[in-house]
């Protein structure tokens, strides 16, 4: 599978939030990595087709994502920043709910809950509301939710938001194997969460991808020596903030 | 290719040093088992099931209860014989109110987002939502104001312009607020218009406007017809927003 974003461009009145961005990306973990305000979230809605482009397309297997339509929607697996629920919902029925949007049914979307509401450590809350879940057990039903369709692309707009140390881990492992038969684009701007997963790491800034590479290649380009960390890579291309007077 | 190179390269020397955890293998052939059991056998049922998407227990629970407390007191209720007007035009609009939380799903933004990139095209699927549970609420109006029809005086065509005509205006009001408010709010929202309703209902007639009567039923006429033309104006508008959602004319976080 390939996907090719293509001279893609939005616009939002007067300013430009992506500016021509092009990848093409096959198997593999896609780490996108910028400020706040950079069009890491406004580029993944593109590439799942909630939002449309005003220029340049989107290519599934040489196809246009939006004359794809369903076809492509059931290849894909969104993660959206800030997810909502429903307030009646319990984790099980949200879980269904999404399942039967997806396609799935009767005891195999059963199942595949289960299994998936395990994975991601909330078998012992299937019914527990949704609206009752603290911040990162919510995240963990959204990234389980993600994968109820065995999605092809996987789209993943800051999974590790609100995940403690241990569950930060255990999402690193999921996704690390889950990319390894499929497309797996993950935004965030915590470095490390990318660093040990990402096969290919793209930096956005200002709309625009100023850097890309794997980690080590990026390592070797931005400071010239491949042990030192991302870290210091990302603030080579972003800029360190200096500390202000009153709080030093 | 050199990057393609590159990259099998590392996730190659990623894999050697065995970052993941030992179970991931497990897990993962236990989910492409289950997808080997995944069936595709009755499009048209699926895409029922997930348009209507488990209507809330309470929705239903409330529906049944409105049901049961307007036919007991239809029937054997003092108030109901005595200002049957009245009692049709305060409690059908109230069935409304208890489903609206369900009806307004669509406008918890971001689940719109979530909702949008599934199998179906959102706008099929909120619209036959939105269509089946307004159908059943009708449903059980007019099922209940056949069942209170043999203990009213005037005919049925009365008895339905004074039913439906609130709850036609409640609804469509409703929509429209649904694209100001959602969740808690919109609850608040339906009640108030409810409870102006009701309060109109009352001062209706009571006071000196008088709106019940055989002389009013032109106007009662024209405002249940009002109210049929707002709610499909309502209706479209949404058809045509959330078609347009997802095109780029807007993102979920503007009107919708």
């Amino acid at each position: 599978m390939e996907l090719v974003i293509d001279h893609v461009t939005k616009k939002y009145k007067n300013k430009l939030a992506v500016k021509g961005v092009s990848a093409r990306l096959t198997q593999g973990v896609y780490g996108l990595l910028g400020d706040n305000g950079a069009g890491k979230t406004t580029l993944l809605r593109m590439i799942c087709g909630v939002l449309g482009t005003d220029g340049g397309e989107i290519l599934c297997d040489g196809e246009n994502i939006v004359e794809m339509d369903d076809r492509y929607r059931e290849l894909l697996g969104y993660l959206p920043q800030d997810f909502g629920y429903y307030p009646s919902f319990t984790v099980m029925e949200f879980m269904l709910y999404i399942a039967s949007l997806k396609g799935l049914t009767g005891v195999y979307a059963r199942q595949k809950t289960k299994v998936l509401l395990q994975k991601v450590g909330l078998e012992q809350n299937g019914r527990t509301k949704v609206r009752a879940l603290s911040g990162g057990m919510r995240q963990r039903l959204g990234i389980a939710q993600s994968l109820l369709n065995d999605p092809k692309i996987l789209v993943l707009d800051e999974p590790t938001a609100g995940l403690d140390p241990r569950e930060r881990v255990r999402f690193r492992n999921m996704i690390a194997a889950l990319g390894k038969d499929r497309i797996v684009i993950l935004s965030t701007h915590i470095v490390p969460d990318v660093e040990e997963i990402a096969d290919w790491i793209f930096f956005m800034k200002d709309g625009e991808i100023i850097e890309q590479g794997t980690v080590e290649r990026l390592k070797r380009v931005g400071l010239g020596d491949e042990n030192g960390s991302l870290e210091k890579v990302y603030l080579h291309y972003f800029g360190e903030e200096e500390p202000e007077d009153d709080l030093v | 290719m050199g990057i393609e190179l590159e990259k099998a390269l590392y996730r190659y020397g990623r894999e050697s040093r065995k970052i993941v955890c030992e179970r991931r293998e497990e897990n993962v052939l236990k989910l492409m088992e289950l997808e080997q059991k995944r069936s595709l056998k009755n499009p048209l049922a699926d895409f029922v099931s997930a348009s209507l998407g488990m209507p809330g227990k309470y929705c239903v629970v409330w529906q049944a209860l409105w049901f049961a407390v307007f036919c007991l007191l239809g029937r054997s209720g003092s108030f109901a014989k005595e200002e049957p007007e009245i009692f049709v035009s305060v409690l059908l609009p109230l069935l409304i109110v208890f489903t609206i939380e369900d009806i307004s799903r669509i406008y918890h933004q971001s689940l719109l987002e979530l909702e949008s990139t599934t199998k179906y095209p959102v706008v099929r699927i909120v619209m036959f939502r939105m269509s089946v549970l307004t159908f059943l609420d009708y449903v059980l109006a007019l099922a209940g104001l056949l069942f209170i029809r043999p203990g009213f005086q005037g005919n049925m065509e009365e008895l339905l312009l004074y039913g439906l005509t609130p709850m036609l205006l409640s609804e469509a009001a409703l929509w429209r607020l649904m694209r100001y408010f959602k969740g808690e709010e919109l609850k608040a929202a339906g009640f108030a218009v409810y409870g102006m309703t009701a309060v109109l209902a009352v001062a209706g007639r009571y006071s000196s406007w008088q709106f019940y009567g055989a002389e009013r039923l032109p106007v009662w006429k024209l405002a249940c017809l009002a109210g049929v033309v707002w709610g499909i104006v309502e209706y479209c508008q949404l058809g045509k927003d959330l078609k347009r959602y997802g095109t780029g004319h807007r993102s979920c976080h503007e009107k919708i």
